[in-house]
């Protein structure tokens, strides 16, 4: 049984939950970035942190991590574009009655 | 040679149409984009005839072996898929190569079109959960891309909210499948199918997969991303993005629920996805009555929509087989009919405010009199989303119905009669606007009659889906997906007997008496 | 000792990704998220992957730290006047902490209910990798054994930056940051320069081997483009768009006819025959690691294309 690895995985548990957290509470886009950024490491973690835990490393969660790792900044970068031409256009960072459900 | 190959062939073809359609020049692109509509097509059909030939066909990327490689599969669910989204998006491309005025927007539209086409079809034949995961992300990052690129600022924020959605979906589904590897040790459906225990971790991944799935979905309460993003994206894109992009996680949902066998591990949540299923139809058919804008009607069906597909999922019961198969007709049927008839009336609103040039509804004034061909594709695909026979919407309904007989579950037929009450009257307001007299006379623009007609055809197929409605249903047998193992072997044989043919018998006769 | 490191590493981790969501003004938000990204390659060189610490220091911690920075720049003032969102009295507050707690004790539950098992796909790879061409298990994974995964990957790198190429057509306005004629920096990047393309070559060539691999090399090739451009060398889609579009999809193009020509001997897609399983992994990495440079570079550079003059700060 592999320490690391629990010790890692409950991280993991936590930035995702704290990763929903600012997910959920902030209307601030970038901070919404930010926080999905968060709970994907998070998930990331558990991913690799659950399969090691009897003590061998697994290389296929890994890879799978490396193929999330890409994708999570590919998507970053997208909603940068989005946001930053929605900032030129209205001046804000937030989306209109972001409020309202 | 290469159309020995269908599978490869569907994947290939929209990869390469959109790396070839990001180095040509514009008129270029539209040249590769017909050729290759055309391969798809083609791939499609043969991929048909391939299945009706040799039953279910697995593909092993890379010749490795499901769980260490990846293996794509068809079978009957998979290739109706395929061939609905053949068809849809093929029609659709029609439309936007005559819809987009030449120019950068048109430019960008094909290699963006091509990736999404790409994803839907990796999703179609996907036997993997993370490949799942990676077909989901590029379809939705093609899809907040094709809403983005007007590039107004409607556009943005619809397109923001969208892309926010997808992402926390996705991330929910990818900890789903962190969970699952970390209990079971394997990304294959096939192999999770067999080795699947009921347990906590596996309760709990499979909570967060249908939560992440349902987001991207737009489920009832989860659904305010969607009508902005497809009432204000443009025409085209709309109709691509309603029958063919939310369906693609509602597809992994149902393939979860079948193959995993949540629907007799967790009855429970079947009545839940019910209960949502049926406050989406309320509540988005209350919606679509109060818009003001032509789209974002058509936007909101789609929502109360997904609410009748959702009905399918408390109606696959494991102690009944003939309600369980029924329910998957009719769910099947219905996501196709949607598919059909919501293109065709997004095409059609496309067309109808070309005509008046304003988004409103109290614009269509008068459009009846003088436009009466594109009110007519509306109310075409109106006839399928309200289930009013001999439409493939009514027949789906009507498969449901029975299944909710059949499983004495009544509680589900006042919602679908309400629901269809609710379409009828969100149908019959856009009439009642284009009925209106108009001032002036003949003021309204014509559309070219390529739009009219990509519109009726799809709303018409809508329609006609309801005559062969046997034929797509019949290949949902190859194979049975639903695992029937939970009944005694000789009343599953004597249940299925029983019920390939009567069904439709019943089906079609009462359709007929009906006025 | 090990295990007060990682608890250590773990605590750290928490208060980073906290310090990230509440640090105001937002820039400092963003410095800690840098932050955690590091701390994440340490816990990845903890967890026996040092594949993902090159790749999460590289790309997690780099690239996005530099794109997130980047956009921070274009933050009008008064866009980023952010109140502290933390307020008892809103029921957004409190609905997100309910939901973030719930999801950790279901988290929390799953973990401790599922028994440590050793996985048998980490066995299936073990025995399948004299087969695969190359000798490191994760490259073996990522471009022979789950090549697909990979393949639709870099398309969904691609579409990110064909979003951008599309809003930046929007605007024609092309911005031109002045050079800076800084001898000291100039001679600063001639060392670095060159040695950051060795990195990456070596990151290159180790990864068939060990850690290492198109990615990480890509990243770093993006890393000292992005030098470069700060420093006033304009290496961007707008200078010669046609060639610069090629590299773009090189990685991409060289994969799928890779991909493809299985389907000439009547393989299933994306089969290597046997005896060229390890040039054409190779072939490939080197055309992916181009283009995941290009690529990365541009989702940096193709906002600085998109924003008329005016709206640049300073």
């Amino acid at each position: 049984m592999s320490s690391s690895a629990v010790i890692f995985s409950l991280a993991g548990i936590g930035l995702c939950a704290i990763g929903l957290f600012g997910f959920m509470l902030h209307t601030h886009l970038i901070r919404k970035l930010l926080a999905f950024n968060i709970m994907g490491s998070g998930v990331f973690l558990l991913l690799v942190g659950m399969a090691q835990r009897s003590g061998h490393t697994d290389p296929v969660p890994q890879a799978l991590v490396l193929t999330g790792i890409v994708v999570a900044v590919s998507a970053t970068a997208l909603a940068l574009y989005l946001i930053r031409r929605w900032l030129q256009l209205s001046g804000s960072t937030e989306l209109p009655e972001d409020d309202r459900r | 040679m290469m159309l020995n190959a269908p599978i490869p062939l569907l994947m290939i073809t929209p990869l390469a149409a959109a790396v070839i359609c990001m180095l040509l020049s514009e008129r270029s692109r539209l040249l590769v984009s017909f050729a290759a509509v055309l391969i798809q097509l083609l791939a499609s059909l043969s991929l048909l005839l391939l299945l009706l030939q040799q039953g279910p066909i697995t593909h092993p990327l890379g010749s490795w072996e499901a769980p260490l490689g990846i293996a794509l599969r068809a079978d009957g669910l998979a290739v109706l898929f395929v061939l609905m989204t053949s068809v849809v998006a093929g029609i659709a491309a029609l439309y936007a190569a005559l819809y987009l005025t030449p120019g950068p927007l048109r430019a960008h539209f094909w290699p963006l079109f091509w990736f999404m086409w790409a994803a839907l079809n990796g999703i179609w034949l996907a036997a993997d959960i993370f490949n799942l995961y990676v077909g989901l992300e590029l379809l939705s990052l093609a899809a907040v891309g094709l809403v983005a690129f007007s590039g107004s600022k409607e556009a943005l924020v619809a397109a923001i909210r969208y892309l926010l959605a997808a992402l926390l979906g996705s991330l929910a589904y990818l900890l789903g499948v962190a969970l699952l590897y970390g209990a079971h040790g394997t990304l294959s459906l096939s192999d999770l199918s067999q080795q699947m225990q009921p347990g906590v971790a596996s309760s709990i991944a499979l909570a967060a997969m249908a939560m992440g799935l349902l987001l991207k979905s737009a489920l009832f309460p989860l659904h305010t991303w969607l009508p902005p993003a497809h009432g204000g994206a443009m025409t085209p894109v709309s109709a691509l993005l309603s029958a063919l992009v939310i369906k693609a996680s509602l597809y992994i949902l149902l393939r979860l629920w079948i193959e995993l066998r949540i629907h007799e591990l967790a009855p429970d949540a079947s009545q839940l996805l019910g209960w949502m299923g049926a406050l989406a139809i309320a509540w988005g058919g209350w919606m679509a009555l109060r818009q003001t804008l032509l789209k974002r009607v058509v936007a909101y069906s789609t929502v109360a929509q997904i609410g009748y597909i959702m009905l399918m999922f408390p109606l696959l019961r494991a102690d009944n087989a003939e309600a369980s198969t029924l329910a998957l007709q009719g769910g099947v049927l219905m996501v196709l009919s949607h598919a059909l008839a919501k293109a065709g009336m997004f095409l059609a609103a496309g067309n109808l405010i070309l005509c008046t040039g304003r988004p409103e509804l109290s614009a269509l004034a008068g459009t009846s009199q003088y436009r009466p061909l594109s009110i007519f594709g509306f109310g075409l695909a109106g006839v399928s989303l309200m289930g009013l026979p001999p439409s493939g919407g009514f027949s789906a309904k009507w498969l449901l119905l029975q299944s909710a007989l059949a499983s004495a579950q009544w509680w589900w037929i006042p919602v679908m009669l309400l629901g269809g009450l609710l379409s009828a009257a969100y149908v019959f307001r856009v009439f009642h606007y284009s009925f209106k007299e108009a001032e002036n006379s003949d003021t309204f623009h014509r559309p070219g009659v390529g739009l009219e007609i990509c519109a009726l055809a799809l709303s018409a197929a809508s329609i006609l889906l309801g005559f062969i409605a046997t034929w797509p249903l019949h290949l949902l047998t190859l194979p049975d997906i639903l695992p029937l193992a939970v009944l005694p072997e000789g009343s599953l044989e004597q249940s299925l007997e029983l019920l390939q043919t009567p069904t439709y018998e019943t089906l079609h006769g009462t359709s007929e008496q009906q006025p | 000792m090990s295990v007060l490191l990682d608890l250590l590493l773990l605590s750290s981790l928490w208060v980073f990704a906290l310090l990230t969501l509440t640090a105001l003004p937002l820039f400092r938000g963003v410095v800690f998220f840098i932050l955690l990204g590091l701390m994440l390659a340490l816990v990845w060189i903890r967890l026996d992957a040092p594949d993902i610490a090159l790749a999460e220091a590289a790309i997690g911690a780099g690239i996005t730290g530099v794109l997130l920075l980047d956009t921070l720049g274009h933050l009008h003032h008064r866009a980023d006047q952010e109140s502290s969102p933390i307020r008892l009295k809103s029921s957004r507050f409190w609905v997100a902490l309910i939901s973030s707690l719930s999801l950790a004790g279901l988290l929390l539950w799953a973990l401790l209910d599922t028994p440590a098992t050793p996985t048998m796909l980490a066995e299936q790879v073990a025995r399948a990798l004299p087969n695969s061409g190359v000798d490191h298990p994760i490259t073996a994974v990522l471009l022979n054994f789950r090549s697909y995964d990979t393949l639709l990957e870099i398309g969904v790198l691609v579409v990110a930056i064909l979003v951008g190429l599309t809003l930046a057509d929007k605007d024609s306005a092309q911005l031109s940051l002045p050079k800076l004629p800084n001898p000291l920096l100039q001679a600063c990047l001639a060392l670095l320069v060159p040695l950051m393309l060795m990195v990456s070559s070596y990151l290159l060539w180790a990864g068939s081997k060990q850690p290492g691999g198109a990615f990480q090399a890509g990243a770093v090739l993006a890393a000292t483009g992005i030098l470069l451009h700060l420093s006033g060398f304009r290496l961007t889609l707008r200078t010669s768009e046609r060639l610069m579009r090629a590299g773009l999809l090189l990685g991409f193009s060289v994969f799928l006819l890779v991909a493809a020509s299985a389907l000439i001997d009547g393989q299933p897609l994306l089969t290597y025959p046997d005896h060229l399983a390890g040039i054409l992994i190779l072939i490939i990495e080197l055309a992916l690691t181009l283009s995941i440079g290009l690529i990365l570079l541009s989702l940096f550079t193709l906002p600085h294309f998109a924003l008329p003059e005016q709206e640049r700060p300073k």
